[in-house]
């Protein structure tokens, strides 16, 4: 049974799954993805945008994380305004409504299996989609391999380039900024992205507005 | 410094702002010819098929070449359409290694476009979106010495991607967002909205009551499916419903 969590910051009531989520975390970037500067002694990769604003987005299925996903306020230092400023070409958002979308992780063994890599990073969609929607949040800022904006065009998004493709660490990053919006989700349902059973749940958190 | 460069994000806004297949193509067209490219393709490649059996969009290619490629089924062997599924960068079509031995049919395409059709190179961008769709954007050069500097090679990634994607809103419409259309009252009240006005305020500068902005307000928010003022007056601003 899968659960979607959206976690404020260091919310002691669910410490257990944002160790799950930290855990995951360095599988997924420094193990897998090979980001090693992340890498850290305890297996938990936390960095410093990891702030009590932060919002962590886990979802668990018997005990294993399948997606995760960091969302963060633009009104204060973030990943593409503090590490990546030069993939902007265009003026950095800087909005109460416009949040970071980053580190997006889905679980190895659900991509691995045959040809099913886009169901995960659908699902992935769909969770940032309705905790963003949730939070009242209007646009998501995020950086990934340009084939990330054909996936979010194709999903109904319409992410615009706030930069040029630029390598970084041998591989092509964009930032764009895509508004989030409900028509998305019957979309999601056409491509077949999995839904999010009844039983998922959200924390409480306080609107973005 | 090429049109694509300086230009990039405003041919990106033009092609996401594109009604028709013809305008995508008329400025893609436009863009080639300003980076030294004589002809461009914009095409899908469906599961399990030739590249460009479902949708082609192509402009600037010799009508024999087109004819012979279709007739001969070149598509099947031609190495740049086939490069697509193992490529997730952009390339020059110089660039693909092709076994002139092992795999002659590739080599002879490509020798037939640059000795008959003077197609001496290429680029061309891989798309690839979520399961089972992916597509290419290529263009091709007579000139034989024809080079893209780094920052070139971004932009034309970049606008190529809109590009395609523009055709693939275009012909599979599905994002009401792009249909959004407010009234002209409606629109008056988010602009009065966005300078700092109250409902009340905007009513007597309209000349309608404080209840009748406020519906013209909810029926915008409901069009521009937004949770607050703030958020529909972004959004409404960001579709470029006001300005």
């Amino acid at each position: 049974m899968l659960t979607l969590y959206a976690i404020r910051g260091f919310d002691p009531r669910f410490a257990a799954e944002l160790d799950l989520a930290f855990r995951f975390r360095h599988d997924a970037f420094v193990e897998e993805a090979g980001w090693n500067s992340l890498r850290r002694a305890d297996a938990r990769e936390i960095d410093q945008f990891d702030t009590d604003d932060t919002i962590h987005i886990v979802a668990i299925d018997q005990g294993a994380v399948r997606v995760y996903s960091r969302l963060n306020p633009t009104t204060r230092p973030y990943v593409l305004s503090s590490i990546y400023p030069h993939l902007a070409a265009q003026p950095i958002p800087c909005e109460d409504l416009v949040w970071e979308w980053s580190r997006m992780g889905t679980a190895k063994h659900a991509r691995t299996d045959g040809r099913g890599w886009s169901g995960p990073i659908g699902l992935l969609f769909r969770c940032v989609s309705h905790v963003a929607m949730d939070l009242g949040i209007a646009s998501l800022v995020w950086q990934a391999h340009p084939s990330w904006v054909s996936r979010a065009s194709q999903l109904g998004f319409d992410p615009r380039p706030l930069g040029f493709p630029h390598p970084v660490d041998n591989k092509t990053v964009i930032a764009a900024v895509m508004d989030v919006e409900s028509h998305v989700f019957p979309t999601m349902d056409r491509y077949g992205v999995p839904s999010l059973p009844r039983t998922a749940e959200t924390t409480p958190v306080r609107r973005a507005a | 410094m090429l049109k694509l460069v300086t230009q990039a994000f405003d041919l990106v806004e033009k092609l996401r702002q594109s009604s028709t297949v013809a305008e995508v193509e008329t400025t893609f067209a436009g863009i080639a010819a300003d980076s030294g490219a004589c002809a461009f393709i914009i095409c899908d490649i469906p599961p399990g098929c030739a590249p460009g059996a479902r949708e082609i969009h192509s402009s600037g290619w010799h009508p024999d070449w087109e004819r012979k490629y279709l007739e001969r089924r070149y598509a099947e062997v031609d190495p740049v359409p086939n490069s697509v599924n193992s490529h997730n960068e952009p390339y020059f079509w110089r660039d693909l290694i092709v076994p002139t031995t092992r795999n002659a049919p590739a080599a002879n395409v490509m020798q037939e476009a640059r000795a008959e059709f003077r197609m001496h190179d290429g680029f061309c961008i891989p798309v690839h979106g979520l399961e089972g769709v992916a597509g290419l954007v290529s263009l091709a050069t007579e000139d034989a010495a024809w080079s893209l500097s780094e920052q070139e090679q971004a932009a034309m990634h970049l606008v190529g991607l809109y590009a395609y994607e523009a055709v693939r809103r275009i012909k599979r419409p599905q994002s009401p967002a792009a249909i959004v259309r407010l009234s002209p009252r409606e629109a008056d009240c988010i602009r009065w909205l966005a300078e700092g006005k109250t409902a009340w305020e905007i009513g007597a500068i309209l000349g309608v009551s404080e209840a009748t902005v406020r519906t013209y307000l909810k029926a915008a928010a409901r069009k521009l499916d937004t949770r607050s003022q703030a958020h529909l007056v972004a959004r409404a601003h960001r579709l470029g419903l006001i300005h």
